[in-house]
């Protein structure tokens, strides 16, 4: 009996000693890049008890620190010139010539020695050098002094015949495009750059994007399709985009029959044949250039089931593809979709889609459905918001004193992302209007006039946008009728008179052959 | 020590626990729960029938297109809280032809709450969803069916939100900004009362 009870005793006694190792457990793990004005090296960061640590080692030989541990007090000193930093082995704080700073953990012995939390770099040791210290977790970067590290995202949407790289920045940050033989070069006047890039699989247009040469470059590797490149700067909404358009010989030629006369007023620089550093500049949208249509629903989402099991996800996406074609063969325009196929988008999504490919109009392509057999005919919304009143315009945008670098403030204008389009509100309405009148002259529409209703796929697109119901698929007669060749061209030809209405609008030129409003009318 | 002497101390320690556990825990509870017998077991008191209000709950209209008000008598509540959940139950509940309610069968009523600001939220269960036929039109009745029973019946609530078993939702079936409380609308309401039909008030 005494030989189990001992044998008892060395399990429970193993099993607390395995506890508490593996509760210590050390894992070595990825690094931290430091930026400073001597250079970049490495800072091998490891895990310890799932919290991220460096080694304080590293930390005295890199910063010239001096690190005293105090067996009595249970802690360590920590000391750089006359700074005196006092950590303690039980909690997490940090005392800094007597200020008091927090840190996630406390110090934490190891067999490599102690390891310090990395937040430890940005409270604590910032203060002792006198030098900021910046921690961006997300890229793994410490950058120490006052560099100019632009943080970068860099999005890639691909169409036909052409194709968008986005390159967005909180703060703007200086650039210039270069072209090479196989290369564009977008050369970024900082210290560093903080970039995270998208996975791309090579097309014709852009073979790969990655960090070029020198770190403060990104190479956009050309394909064997590539003809031309526009770009431009957006700013606003509380971060710069630069987007960076690349051409095929088609497009190329498209674009310029469509833009010829509107080229010189926006905002946007051509490169083309200019063979200069692009400008930055704030883009207005007085022209239609490019259409986002939204053939809503998709994937899972089957939307509205119709009597005969017709599916509304496959409808929109017909009339969409029909809208397509026309805009691109008879306008010329450039024409991009949130999907274009059987796919799920988050309604999200899709305005950022719309968004990114700076695109002039949003259309949201729906079938509707009653409870009751009997509805039928076209509808045409446009976003109302969920509170009336000006409140939604004074939240959307707003005027806001920030601080500047070397004292002052500066007024800025905030738009919030999740108010985008209540500054398009009236050429959504506008367009709204249109696209009832000119439906009206190809199919049913219903008695109603353009509506209001908070629609979510709406609130996010930063253009004029409207969602248009083109028939109850809950009645069997407009269910066939959806699915019908001449309909859905009826359908497309009623919104492609929409869109040539509402340029013509947008961009007050004078009207030829009377439409609907007073429009030109744009022959097939 | 030897084993047997190892087995006693277990033994009284069990024992010690378990008496502490019993006095400490569980008698309170007994003597809590039955701490007065007289009122807990009160019969034959009598019991006032519950006072009535009229209230007017939505359904879709014949031609499909609207809602309209429907007037039903239903318990009042003391509170506007109160009142808003006798609402909405009534509104929930299964109607014969010729009504139809916009609100998808099976729905059910989880929780009410409302904010000093005259915020609502009504969190119902996912069959509002999940049994959806889709459409904007129908998205826009069934949501405008819950804001407008709350708004018109409960004059203190301002905005109602939707919420779908606790959780904030963006639609019911992909159309419908249910991110926000949303005001009262009219535009798909007709507010001339129809013929009353049999839903049973709660």
């Amino acid at each position: 009996m005494q030989r189990a009870q001992l044998l008892l005793l060395l399990v429970l006694c193993t099993l607390v000693a395995v506890l508490h190792i593996s509760d210590l457990s050390l894992q070595a793990q990825q690094s931290l890049t430091v930026l400073s004005e001597d250079g970049r090296y490495e800072l091998a960061v490891v895990s310890v008890n799932d919290r991220q640590m460096v080694p304080l080692s590293d930390l005295a030989k890199t910063f010239a620190l001096n690190v005293r541990e105090d067996t009595l007090a249970d802690g360590l000193t920590v000391t750089h010139r006359d700074r005196v930093v006092v950590l303690t082995a039980t909690q997490g704080l940090a005392s800094v010539d007597g200020r008091v700073v927090s840190l996630p953990s406390p110090p934490v012995r190891t067999s490599r020695g102690w390891q310090v939390p990395i937040e430890f770099l940005s409270r604590v040791l910032g203060l002792v050098i006198d030098t900021p210290i910046e921690l961006r977790r997300r890229s793994g970067l410490v950058i120490v002094g006052n560099l100019h590290v632009p943080e970068i995202e860099v999005k890639y949407t691909v169409g036909r015949g052409q194709a968008q790289i986005a390159f967005e920045m909180a703060r703007p940050a200086p650039y210039t495009i270069e072209e090479g033989p196989r290369h564009l070069f977008v050369k970024f006047d900082a210290d560093a750059l903080d970039v995270s890039l998208p996975r791309t699989s090579p097309d014709s247009l852009v073979a790969s994007i990655q960090l070029g040469d020198e770190p403060t470059w990104l190479a956009i590797e050309l394909g064997s399709e590539y003809a031309s490149f526009q770009s431009s700067l957006l700013t606003g909404s509380g971060m710069s985009r630069l987007l960076v358009d690349v051409f095929s010989a088609a497009a190329t030629a498209a674009i310029a029959r469509a833009n010829e006369p509107a080229t010189a007023t926006e905002g946007s620089v051509s490169l083309i044949d200019e063979g200069v550093t692009p400008l930055q500049e704030l883009r207005t949208p007085v022209t239609v250039r490019t259409i986002m249509i939204d053939p809503g629903h998709g994937g899972d989402d089957h939307g509205v089931v119709g009597p005969n099991g017709i599916l509304e996800k496959d409808v929109t996406l017909q009339v969409a593809q029909r809208l397509r074609r026309a805009i691109e063969s008879r306008l010329g325009l450039r024409v991009a979709m949130t999907r274009d196929g059987d796919t799920m988008v988050r309604l999200d999504e899709r305005a950022a889609i719309a968004n990114n490919s700076k695109a002039d109009l949003f259309i949201s392509l729906h079938a509707n459905a009653s409870l009751r057999p009997e509805p039928s005919g076209a509808e045409v919304y446009y976003l109302s918001l969920a509170r009336g009143g000006d409140e939604p315009r004074r939240e959307g945008s707003r005027n806001r004193m920030v601080p500047l670098l070397g004292g002052g403030t500066r007024n800025i204008e905030v738009l919030s992302w999740e108010m985008a389009q209540v500054g398009h509100i009236d050429r959504s309405a506008m367009l709204a209007a249109i696209v009832n009148a000119e439906l009206r002259r190809q199919v049913e529409v219903r008695a109603r006039e353009a509506q209001r209703a908070p629609f979510r796929v709406l609130v996010g697109a930063n253009m004029p946008a409207v969602l248009v119901e083109l028939g109850f698929l809950s009645n069997p007669t407009q269910e066939r009728q959806l699915t019908s060749t001449p309909f859905q061209e009826a359908l497309a030809e009623g919104l492609f008179q929409s869109v040539v209405d509402f340029r013509a609008r947008a961009e007050q030129r004078p009207t030829t052959t009377p439409g609907s409003n007073g429009a030109p009318r744009e022959q097939p | 020590m030897t084993s047997r002497g190892w087995l006693g101390l277990l033994l009284v320690a069990v024992t010690g626990t378990l008496g502490a556990w019993i006095l400490l825990v569980t008698l309170p509870d007994v003597y809590e729960e039955n701490g007065d017998p007289v009122a807990a077991l009160s019969v034959g008191e009598p019991v006032e029938p519950p006072k009535l209000t009229t209230a007017t709950l939505f359904y879709v209209s014949d031609d499909g297109e609207r809602l309209v008000g429907v007037e039903r008598d239903i318990v009042e509540g003391n509170v506007p809280v109160e009142q808003a959940r006798y609402v909405l139950e009534a509104q929930f509940l299964a109607v014969e032809p010729p009504l139809t309610s916009a609100v998808p069968e099976n729905t059910v009523l989880r929780a009410f709450y409302l904010t000093d600001r005259g915020d609502a939220f009504v969190n119902v269960s996912r069959e509002i969803s999940s049994g959806h036929s889709g459409g904007s039109l129908n998205e826009l009745l069934t949501t405008y069916t819950i804001v407008n029973a709350v708004t018109v019946n409960v004059p203190s609530v301002r905005a109602v939100q939707i919420l779908i078993e606790g959780r904030e939702t963006d639609t019911l079936a992909g159309h419908v900004d249910l991110r926000r409380p949303l005001t009262q609308r009219e535009d798909w309401m007709d507010m001339a009362p129809a013929e009353p039909s049999a839903p049973t008030a709660p």
